[in-house]
């Protein structure tokens, strides 16, 4: 009997969690009826898949749909504990640590499990993303290395961030107030005119670390803790988008004991 | 195992979002991250209920409209209610009746293609026409569509009462429109009165006038509807797969996965096919 577990951060018109800095799309879902009718998201809109050619170095590397089903669907995923308080960083030697405990195979998926994703947190407030456990630069450099070193290409991670964006975002965008809306607002287009690359470069890191050693990563799971054992399988299935470096998914776990 | 992606891809101006004046809208992609400026590139997406390959339920409007589309309906599950169960891993069984361009399927097709199949309780259905490929929806445009084959009401009627029989949830096609095109499409692309130049999709002017003179039905033909036939007796209705020929057994397991979206009654969704 497989048991089955969803692990999506769901897609809510009322309101989104993840809707705090300005580099994230509104997410709309209008009615009939409505000048912008049907639905507006972003490339990173809740549970969202994120490829290595997201960043100019890597952009000649495949796109969302180029990845072969077999790499999505039911793909062995190996469990990686790592509890973590609000706020607090995964460092490089908690890497190695949560590595040594887990039950790896070549190939695999690597879920990160911090217990994040499964907090329940109240809504209309910052405290998801600015809370979030995230990964030091350090930490994603050593994670990329040893994903490589048993052939796998892709991270998910049940945190809001992979980095946190200390440098530029968080001093600069989340003091403002009152704070102004996600992208498309006027204010949040008029900030990315100074946000370039090298902002973006400090405030994403660690994103960068795990671009450069090609993983692919899967960020904003939720209930994770709810997957009995250090195995499983997962379904992820990202909007297949022509062209794309990454889209909004939805994240399923099979549980079917051994079989993972 | 072999696993097969049947999902329509999502592109900027794909067919589908341009045909038909409300049903769907155009999908426009704008890039306001970019590589030259900021390194990284982020899109905003703008999409519809039916981009791609849609999953659409009784009531496709919620959450602003819980009606449902069709009176008495045997199930009403928006989206985000499916049971997981439900979505993964279930039985199907392929309907094969061959169809190409301008053909619409006849209730003697179909039930010649259903007692050939290997049809059990409980199944989930691909009606496979042959007709959905992605190198054949990339290169036709909107001719995808508007030539593309279709079920006729009666043929839809005809699977409605054996699904209902067979407790089967699902039905996915292949077929670009289940409607056919002189129906869906009658007096806007097609039909005694087409309008010329074609006018793109909603919001423009010509849509919105045209849900004035439609005064809230969804076509102009006199014509009933195929998938309104089936909706009824089904948890949701799936068009606009493609490349089901990967499949090469008469049953395999589908997997079902709409984004999700809570309470919606369509969206976009990927679609697996999954064989021993």
């Amino acid at each position: 009997v497989t048991q089955l577990f969803e692990l999506t951060l769901p897609l809510d018109r009322e309101w989104m969690p993840d809707e705090l800095f300005p580099t994230a799309t509104h997410f709309l879902f209008a009615p009939r009826g409505h000048p912008e009718k049907g639905t507006t998201v972003g490339t990173d809109s809740g549970t969202a898949l994120l490829l290595p050619s997201q960043f100019r170095e890597f952009r000649k590397q495949r796109r969302v749909h180029d990845l072969d089903a077999s790499e999505l669907v039911l793909r062995p995923t190996a469990v990686i504990d790592l509890p973590r308080d609000p706020g607090q960083a995964i460092e490089a030697n908690d890497v190695d640590d949560a590595i040594s405990r887990a039950e790896i195979r070549r190939g695999d998926a690597w879920l990160v499990r911090t217990g994040w994703g499964s907090v329940e947190h109240e809504r209309g407030t910052d405290r998801y993303m600015l809370d979030s456990p995230f990964l030091t630069p350090a930490a994603a450099r050593r994670l990329g290395e040893a994903m490589r070193a048993v052939s796998t290409d892709l991270l998910l991670v049940d945190t809001a961030l992979i980095s946190r964006p200390d440098k530029h975002l968080i001093p600069e965008w989340t003091v403002m107030n009152p704070r102004p809306l996600c992208h498309p607002s006027e204010a949040a287009r008029a900030y990315l005119q100074g946000y370039r690359t090298r902002e973006v470069l400090a405030d994403w890191e660690a994103d960068f670390e795990l671009a450069s050693a090609g993983i692919m990563t899967v960020r904003r799971l939720v209930n994770c803790d709810a997957i009995p054992g250090r195995r499983t399988r997962l379904i992820i299935a990202p909007l297949r988008v022509v062209r794309g470096v990454g889209a909004p998914c939805r994240v399923v776990a099979c549980h079917d004991g051994d079989r993972a | 195992v072999k696993i097969h992606d049947l999902s329509m891809p999502v592109w900027e101006g794909a067919a589908y979002g341009e045909i038909l004046p409300f049903t769907n809208s155009s999908v426009r992609f704008l890039e306001y991250m970019n590589y030259e400026d900021h390194g990284i590139r982020r899109t905003l997406m703008k999409l519809d209920r039916e981009t791609a390959s849609p999953l659409i339920s009784i009531a496709p409007a919620t959450p602003f409209n819980y009606k449902p589309s069709q009176p008495n309906p045997k199930h009403e599950y928006t989206l985000s209610d499916i049971p997981l169960d439900w979505l993964v891993l279930r039985d199907a069984t392929v309907i094969d009746v061959r169809a190409g361009s301008g053909h619409e399927i006849t209730p003697d097709e179909l039930e010649a293609a259903l007692d050939v199949a290997d049809y059990r309780p409980g199944d989930d259905v691909l009606l496979r026409t042959g007709w959905g490929t992605t190198e054949r929806a990339y290169t036709m445009g909107m001719d995808y569509f508007m030539q593309g084959p279709s079920l006729r009401r009666d043929a839809g009627e005809c699977l409605s009462e054996k699904m209902d029989a067979m407790d089967s949830h699902f039905l996915v096609t292949d077929l670009g429109l289940l409607n056919p095109p002189r129906v869906q499409g009658h007096n806007w692309f097609t039909g005694d009165a087409p309008v010329v130049p074609l006018p793109k999709p909603w919001p423009s002017a010509e849509a919105r006038e045209r849900t004035v003179d439609l005064n809230g039905r969804t076509h102009a033909s006199e014509e009933p509807s195929s998938f309104q036939a089936i909706i009824p007796r089904a948890v949701a209705i799936a068009k606009c797969l493609v490349d089901c020929d990967q499949i090469q057994g008469n049953r395999f397991q589908l997997i079902i996965m709409p984004l999700l979206i809570r309470q919606a009654g369509a969206f976009t969704s990927r679609f697996f096919a999954v064989e021993d």
